[in-house]
């Protein structure tokens, strides 16, 4: 990225946070608690692409945002945590849970690897109900503190608003970081062609580790803010039909570009909520566009930009 | 400085080399020649760290590392072109020089290799923002060359590099070689094109069917009457 490219980039972000923090102002409280949910789902997105970029689609990653909810819950409830805390130490937990996780599921690659996390994952979920004086089985948790900040209670849904922005805009930084970083080519190389990198020095099992590993914390960290919201947190939450939502969004958005996954969400976020008044259909739309879009255009709406952008630049003939 | 004894493998237990010895001494072109299927790249994968050795030993300067991983062996100087120009197709071609850099942590000697393997290739450098699978066969090569250079390596193998190119790109390829060679890099290059292997290497082995059958420089070899026969094509 030359210097003017880096500026504009910068203004546009800046414009995007303004907007955002204006946002609130002209919304009822319902559209506000929809925001903090959208906002919630922007770091699960992104957290997801980023495990994703190595090429290993997985269904585990809603329950990684679960160990992220039911870490901070038990760590606000039971050891008095403020939020300050709970947010970076569920991401941190949720990185050490997905370490635990990879151990075996670093020896599975393509549809062995998304049979496999499905099922460690449920292993995950289904103890949170098995071992219930501690996860509260069914019902889960209830009754999570929520605190304060600077304060303002944060059971005002404005003031929550704020705190998911400042915590959102931090990790969608950190993860377009190392998106363009060395690692994050290292990533997108093992999509590509794990044996060439291999055969070019990379410890692909490692490198496969520590995306699931990030991935993982930043979904914790999502699970956290969620969790802190609703006040509540249960298995059913994150089971495999939240998964596959999540799936749906990043596929409709395209796993191209950073920016992708979020395309996907807002579009599908529209949707959903128009859906609402065909509830018993809406799994059935959400079913056809998936794969419509996987038929049509499989890079998804990043996939579909490009291209037009790229018919728009090159229709001088010019080919450079 | 590099030696393989009396290596074995195989592939899902139907043994693919039976005790092939060869070395390969500094500063050398060495070229393994030898029919389809014979176990040229076979020997390039054990070495490199890609397949396991059932049996004997490779050294290198005489550290042994036979049964050490990709990611050791790139490490110790050894760097790996693999068949079919294979590139990280969905990368640009500067990313694709950046992975052949990773394990190295020196990041004035990185800038300063992909200068000059920009400088080698100035169709890379013009290139260095496009999908690398939007390259020509021929600057596919040249990015599989250039990122192996990029790992700064003492020994090259290649495998196949003028498999399915044109002639003119052949002869480019040659030159490679040679120039390589002259700034002090090792290379094991493997080909069927046995006339191009043999004319440009200093010393030759014949593979057949996992073993070693014939070795001399390669100027003996490409006079010698049974390989002429057998695989440059002239009775």
């Amino acid at each position: 990225m030359n210097t003017s490219k880096t500026l504009q980039f910068a203004l546009l972000s800046l414009a995007v946070i303004g907007g955002m923090i204006l946002l609130p102002q002209g919304l009822g409280l319902y559209s506000v608690e929809l925001l903090n949910i959208f906002l919630v789902n922007v770091i699960l997105v992104c957290s997801y692409r980023m495990t994703v970029t190595t090429g290993d689609w997985g269904l585990a990653h809603i329950v990684m945002m679960g160990v992220g909810g039911y870490s901070a819950a038990l760590l606000a409830k039971d050891a008095g945590f403020s939020i300050y805390l709970t947010i970076p130490a569920a991401g941190l937990i949720a990185a050490f849970v997905a370490y635990v996780m990879s151990l075996p599921l670093s020896r599975t690659v393509g549809f062995g690897y998304f049979i496999a996390s499905f099922a460690i994952a449920e292993l995950v979920r289904l103890s949170w109900l098995k071992f219930d004086t501690l996860f509260g089985g069914v019902r889960g948790l209830i009754n999570i503190p929520i605190g304060k900040v600077f304060g303002y209670s944060l059971f005002d849904p404005v003031i929550y608003y704020y705190l998911s922005l400042a915590v959102a805009v931090i990790c969608l930084m950190l993860m377009f970081q190392i998106d363009r970083s060395r690692i994050g080519i290292v990533w997108r190389s093992l999509s590509t062609d794990a044996d060439l990198a291999r055969s070019g020095g990379i410890n692909v099992s490692y490198y496969r580790k520590l995306a699931f590993m990030c991935g993982s914390a930043f979904a914790g960290v999502a699970g956290a803010l969620l969790v802190h919201r609703l006040g509540s947190v249960d298995p059913k939450g994150f089971d495999l039909t939240t998964m596959i939502y999540l799936v749906i969004w990043v596929v409709v958005g395209g796993t191209g570009s950073f920016w992708g996954p979020i395309a996907g969400l807002i579009v599908m976020t529209f949707f959903f909520e128009w859906t609402r008044e065909f509830l018993a259909w809406r799994p059935l739309f959400f079913g056809g566009i998936l794969i419509l879009f996987l038929i049509f255009l499989p890079n998804g709406l990043d996939g579909l930009l490009r291209k037009l952008f790229d018919k728009v630049t090159s229709r001088g003939g010019a080919k450079q | 400085m590099l030696e393989i004894k009396n290596l074995k493998v195989s592939y899902d237990k139907v043994e693919v080399l039976h005790g092939l010895s060869l070395n390969v001494n500094e500063g050398e072109v060495v070229a393994l020649v030898g029919a389809n299927g014979a176990g040229k790249s076979t020997t390039l994968r054990a070495v490199s760290g890609l397949v396991r050795a059932d049996a004997g030993t490779i050294t290198l300067d005489g550290r042994r590392i036979d049964g050490a991983s990709a990611v050791d062996v790139t490490r110790a100087g050894i760097a790996h072109v693999p068949e079919g120009r294979r590139v990280f197709a969905e990368m640009s071609v500067k990313e694709n020089l950046l992975v052949g850099a990773f394990q190295r942590s020196d990041k004035d000697g990185i800038a300063r290799d992909l200068a000059s393997v920009f400088e080698r290739f100035p169709r890379l450098e013009e290139r260095q923002i496009q999908m690398s699978g939007t390259l020509s066969g021929g600057e596919q090569q040249m990015l599989a060359i250039g990122r192996a250079l990029m790992s700064d390596p003492s020994v090259v193998l290649m495998d196949e590099p003028t498999l399915g190119l044109a002639p003119l790109m052949c002869r480019q390829i040659v030159k490679i070689v040679r120039e390589l060679n002259s700034q002090g890099k090792t290379i094991v290059l493997v080909e069927q094109n046995a006339r191009m292997a043999l004319s440009v290497a200093d010393r030759a082995y014949v593979i057949e069917k996992g073993e070693i059958s014939v070795t001399g420089t390669g100027q003996e070899l490409l006079h010698n009457p049974d390989i002429k026969k057998a695989y440059l094509g002239i009775a």
